[in-house]
C-alpha cells in the first residue's frame, strides 16, 4: 500500500461512474488534448526523433541506390 | 447495490478477513494519484495480455503436439481442423506481438516519468527480469510451429552460447538435448514455454506488491499523498477505455491481418538442409538483434546483450537528478526522444542484411544506446541542475 498519512474516506458505491460523467471529459477535451501534447513536444520531437529516425532511414535508402546504379553493367 | 446495504459496522468486519482486505487495499481503496494519464493504463493492460496469452496457450496444447514430425502439421490441424482453432492461434501469435507493444510502451512510459527512480528501483528491477523472462518464452514459443525461420532462429540463438570460453560447446549441446536441434530441443521448449508464463505471472504479483509499497508514480514526478483517490471507480473506468481502444487495435490484427507481424517462411516446414535467405527473429527483438549483430566478435556481441540488459537494471542508480519525469527536464526530454529513434533504427537495421551502409548504422546506433544509459543518464542530472543553478 502507498504510504498515506491519513485514511481515505470511503468509496461512493451509489455514484456510478456514469452519475459522475467520468467520460465527459474525455471526449470534450480530446481536440485541445492532442492539440496541447502535440505543440509541447513538437521540436523535442521532430529535432530529435523523427529527423535523426527518417534521415538515417533516407540516407541508407539513397546509399543503396547509388550503390546499384554504380554497378548496373 | 447489494454491498451498500451492509451496516458500516458489518461492512468494516467483512474487510478485515484477510482475502477481503487484500483485495480492498489493493485493487478497490488502493491510493492512487489524481493525475494519472492514460500512459499508466500499459501496466494493466500488459496484465491482461499475459491473462489472454496463458488461457489461448492451454488451449492450443491440448492439440498441439511436440514432435518435429507432427508439430507442423499439428499448428496447420489449429488452424484448419479444430473448432475455433484459428481464432486461438490467431490470438496467440498476434497475442505475444501485442504484449511487446504494450510492455515497450510501458518501459518508455517508465523512461520519460523517472518512474525507475528511488523509491521505486525494486519495481523497476523486477520489471527488467519480466522482460528478460518474456524474451525468453516469446523466443522458445516460436520455434514450437517448426517454421524454418523457428528452426533456424532456434539454430542462431542457442549457437550463442558456443561463444562463452571452454564450456561453451558443451553448453549448446546441453540446451539442444543432442548434437542439433531436434526432437529433444523442441520437446524441452514446449515444457519450458508452458512453464515460464506461469513464472512471469508470479513476478507480476510481486512487481505489483513493491510498486504498491510506495504507491505509482505519476506525470508531476512529485510526492502527493494529499492528492489521491481510490483505485475504484476511478481507475477501473480509465482503464476500461484504454481496455477497449486496446481490443480494438488487437481486434484488428487477430481478424484482418493475422499473418501480418511474422515472416512468411514460417508456413515452410523447418528443413536441416535448407537455410533462409535471411534469418530475422521477430519484430519485438531486432532491436536486440542489431546490437548483437553489430559486434563482429561473437563473444563480444553476447556481452552487448548482456551488457543492454545491466544498463536497463542498473538504471535506478545512474540516474543522477532530484527531478525525476522529462515534464521537468529539458536536456533529458531531449535525449528521451533521441532513444526512441534510437530504438526505431535498431529495430529497422536488425531486419536489413549484415552489409554497408547497415553494418556502420548498426553500430552507431548501438554505440549511441549504450553512451545513452552510460554517459547522458548519470551526467545530465548534474548538468541540468547547473544550467538552472544559473537562470
Amino acid at each position: 500500500m502507498g504510504k498515506t498519512p491519513f485514511r481515505l474516506r470511503m468509496v461512493q458505491y451509489m455514484l456510478s461512474p456514469n452519475e459522475q460523467n467520468v467520460l465527459g471529459g474525455l471526449v470534450k477535451d480530446l481536440p485541445s488534448t492532442i492539440q496541447k501534447k502535440i505543440s509541447d513536444n513538437f521540436f523535442e520531437i521532430t529535432a530529435f526523433c523523427l529527423v535523426p529516425g527518417f534521415g538515417t532511414y533516407y540516407y541508407a535508402k539513397s546509399t543503396v541506390e547509388k550503390e546499384k546504379i554504380a554497378h548496373r553493367y | 447495490m447489494a454491498i451498500s446495504t451492509f451496516s458500516f459496522k458489518q461492512r468494516s468486519s467483512l474487510f478485515r478477513e484477510p482475502a477481503v482486505s487484500l483485495i480492498n487495499d489493493h485493487l478497490i481503496e488502493y491510493p492512487t494519484p489524481s493525475n494519472l494519464t492514460y500512459a499508466w493504463s500499459f501496466g494493466s493492460i500488459a496484465g491482461i495480455c499475459l491473462l489472454l496469452q496463458i488461457l489461448t496457450g492451454v488451449f492450443l496444447a491440448m492439440h498441439y503436439a511436440a514432435s518435429v514430425d507432427l508439430a507442423f502439421l499439428s499448428v496447420e490441424h489449429i488452424i484448419r481442423d479444430v473448432n475455433g482453432g484459428w481464432f486461438l492461434r490467431y490470438m496467440h501469435a498476434n497475442g505475444a506481438s501485442m504484449f511487446f507493444i504494450v510492455v515497450y510502451l510501458h518501459i518508455f512510459r517508465g523512461l520519460y516519468y523517472g518512474s525507475y527512480a528511488a523509491p521505486r528501483e525494486a519495481v523497476w528491477c523486477i520489471g527488467v527480469v519480466i522482460l528478460l523472462l518474456m524474451i525468453i518464452t516469446a523466443f522458445i514459443g516460436y520455434v514450437l510451429p517448426w517454421g524454418q525461420m523457428s528452426f533456424w532462429g532456434a539454430t542462431v540463438i542457442t549457437s550463442l552460447a558456443s561463444a562463452i570460453p571452454v564450456v561453451g560447446n558443451h553448453v549448446v549441446t546441453w540446451l539442444w538435448g543432442g548434437f542439433s536441434v531436434d526432437n529433444a530441443t523442441l520437446n524441452r521448449f514446449f515444457s519450458l514455454h508452458y512453464l515460464l508464463p506461469f513464472i512471469i505471472a508470479g513476478a507480476s504479483l510481486v512487481h505489483l506488491a513493491a510498486l504498491h509499497q510506495y504507491g505509482s508514480n505519476n506525470p508531476l514526478g512529485v510526492v502527493a499523498h494529499t492528492d489521491k483517490i481510490s483505485f475504484y471507480p476511478y481507475f477501473y473506468v480509465k482503464d476500461l477505455v484504454a481496455w477497449v481502444l486496446f481490443a480494438i487495435f488487437f481486434s484488428f490484427f487477430v481478424f484482418f491481418a493475422p499473418n501480418a507481424l511474422g515472416h512468411p517462411d514460417n508456413y515452410i516446414e523447418a528443413n536441416p538442409i535448407s537455410t533462409p535467405a535471411h534469418i530475422v527473429p521477430e519484430w519485438y527483438f531486432l532491436w536486440v538483434y542489431a546490437i548483437l549483430r553489430s559486434i563482429p566478435n561473437k563473444l563480444a556481441g553476447v556481452g552487448a546483450i548482456g551488457l543492454t540488459f545491466v544498463c536497463l537494471l542498473a538504471l535506478p542508480w545512474l540516474h543522477d537528478s532530484p527531478i525525476k519525469g522529462a515534464s521537468f527536464r529539458p536536456l533529458y526530454r531531449l535525449s528521451f526522444w533521441f532513444l526512441v529513434a534510437l530504438v526505431f533504427v535498431l529495430g529497422w537495421i536488425g531486419a536489413e542484411p549484415v552489409e554497408e551502409p547497415f553494418l556502420t548504422i548498426g553500430q552507431l546506433a548501438s554505440f549511441s544506446f549504450f553512451f545513452y544509459f552510460l554517459v547522458l543518464i548519470p551526467f545530465l542530472g548534474p548538468l541540468e541542475d547547473e544550467l538552472l543553478s544559473e537562470v
